[in-house]
């Protein structure tokens, strides 16, 4: 009988002990990032806790950026949380900041405010203002928060801006002065004035044009054939006489034309000629509706 | 032929305003940035149409040009676009054939077309935009994604999850080492009383 006690009391101790160890070393594991455990030898242990340097534990993916265009802007917002091994409040909120980088390009440069705090770690949520110019393409975005010990912590993560096409005429509509048949190189009282409202680069080649013949709005028999028109972009000042030919319901290339993207420099003029007026009757003469010319950008 | 007669008004502008319209298509691929699909995948890609907020509403009308043998445009062919607003997506499904190879490619080509909000006269401008991009055939691991994950991310929630798991384990732990000293003190009383 005693030695059963005496077993049951030992069991129990050992039990007690195992419990105990359990504890701490839950809690070592807790904060082993905090203190260095020495090794167990018999000699004087001097734990001395440092200045942790903080980390960024996480950064928000960000999905495809699609840009509005001219006039406004676009708000990126995304967070990320920093950690600091001494405590939360060890961050300093106003050196959080966010940068949106692409080698060749304005950085972008975001303001972050304080979130939430979980822990050791504080979220933040930065929002970075971008143009509907900017570079379509891969950006880095990069996060930093510093300590009270100014010790940075950086980090970052890629995302996309998408390609933005997006152009504006004006006047959306061609205009001739009065001609009689047999005039020719008359140039259009008004050019086209192309605006890039997007991110995309249109280099000489990519502006389009399709035309259609002119039909007589009291007889439509009669007609102004497109190929009595030619069109010019800004690389070329002689419309009449070397600009390009138009055709009937055909797509022709603007080798003369481009397209920039930017606050300025953002717009091209298209000329237009009409080289011969044919023999035909006096009437108005229109290309609307499902015959409108097409300005295109590819 | 008397050529006495002028042709007045063969070109007369009726009435010109020079208003500003502006229809924008975002594209999420183009020739430098190509989608990459695998064999046998479908996929819904989607084109924002988007309108600046000083615009009118506008009508848009969009085709596929190329690539009818692996696209089709699944959102329709009219769309029609507030002030402001880019809540108009047009959606393209794009399978590709289950035989294709890695290292194929193909090309899918559409065009969006709107006529801009102003005036009257005898040459109408429409604006089009003809918007192509490559698809590459590539293995799974290396197919588009839209979101870039963040590895930092990643490492977190794995860390995440071991502080989770030794959390756990030492409950269970302590829970089984419990019910052993309850079990043993209540049979060490059963003993003493017998």
């Amino acid at each position: 009988m005693g030695k059963k006690k005496r077993g049951i009391k030992t069991a129990i101790a050992i039990i007690t002990i195992i419990i105990c160890l359990s504890i701490a070393a839950f809690f070592l594991f807790q904060q082993k990032d905090e203190v260095n455990l020495s090794p167990s030898q018999p000699i004087g242990v001097q734990v001395q806790i440092g200045n942790s340097a903080p980390t960024i534990t996480n950064v928000q993916a960000i999905p495809n950026v699609n840009l509005n265009p001219s006039p406004s802007t676009t708000n990126i917002i995304f967070t990320f949380t920093a950690r600091d091994s001494n405590g939360a409040s060890d961050l300093v909120d106003s050196t959080a900041s966010a940068q949106f980088i692409n080698t060749g390009e304005p950085t972008r440069t975001g303001t972050c405010i304080f979130l939430s705090t979980a822990g050791k770690e504080k979220t933040y949520r930065c929002t970075v203002v971008m143009n509907y110019f900017d570079k379509s393409g891969s950006w880095t975005a990069g996060v930093s928060v510093a300590d009270t010990q100014v010790a940075i912590a950086t980090s970052s993560t890629i995302f996309t801006v998408n390609l933005l096409r997006d152009i504006s005429l004006s006047p959306p509509l061609i205009t001739f002065p009065s001609v009689s048949p047999g005039n020719s190189n008359v140039l259009s009282t008004q050019n086209t004035l192309i605006t890039n409202n997007g991110n995309f680069e249109a280099p000489p080649g990519t502006i389009s044009a399709t035309a259609y013949d002119l039909t007589g709005e009291t007889n439509p028999l009669e007609k102004i054939p497109a190929a009595n028109f030619k069109i010019a972009g800004s690389l070329q000042s002689n419309t009449c006489g070397l600009g390009e030919a138009l055709i009937h319901s055909s797509t022709i290339v603007l080798t003369t034309s481009k397209l920039s993207r930017g606050q300025t420099g953002n717009t091209e003029t298209i000329k237009y000629c009409l080289t011969s007026v044919p023999e035909i009757s006096s009437q108005f003469y229109s290309a609307i509706g499902g015959n409108s010319w097409i300005i295109a950008i590819n | 032929m008397d050529h006495s007669y002028k042709l007045i008004g063969i070109f007369l502008l009726i009435i010109n305003i020079n208003t500003i319209s502006a229809l924008g298509v975002n594209s999420p691929y183009w020739n430098e940035n190509p989608l990459k699909m695998y064999s046998g995948q479908i996929i819904e890609v989607t084109f924002p149409l988007v309108n600046s907020v000083n615009e009118k509403t506008t009508e848009a009308s969009v085709s596929l040009v190329e690539g009818k043998e692996i696209a089709e445009i699944t959102s329709g062919e009219k769309y029609t676009v507030q002030p402001g607003s880019a809540d108009k997506n047009i959606i393209l499904k794009i399978s590709i054939p289950a035989d294709s190879k890695i290292g194929d490619s193909y090309k899918v080509k559409f065009s969006v077309k709107y006529t801009p909000e102003g005036g009257e006269g005898n040459v109408k401008l429409d604006v089009g935009y003809n918007i192509e991009f490559p698809i590459e055939i590539v293995d799974q691991a290396n197919a588009s994604s839209l979101i870039t994950l963040n590895t930092g991310n990643v490492g977190n929630e794995t860390q995440e999850q071991n502080y989770t798991i030794i959390i756990i384990i030492v409950a269970i732990l302590l829970i089984l080492l419990l019910a052993i000293i309850i079990l043993m003190i209540k049979k060490y009383k059963q003993n003493k009383s017998n």
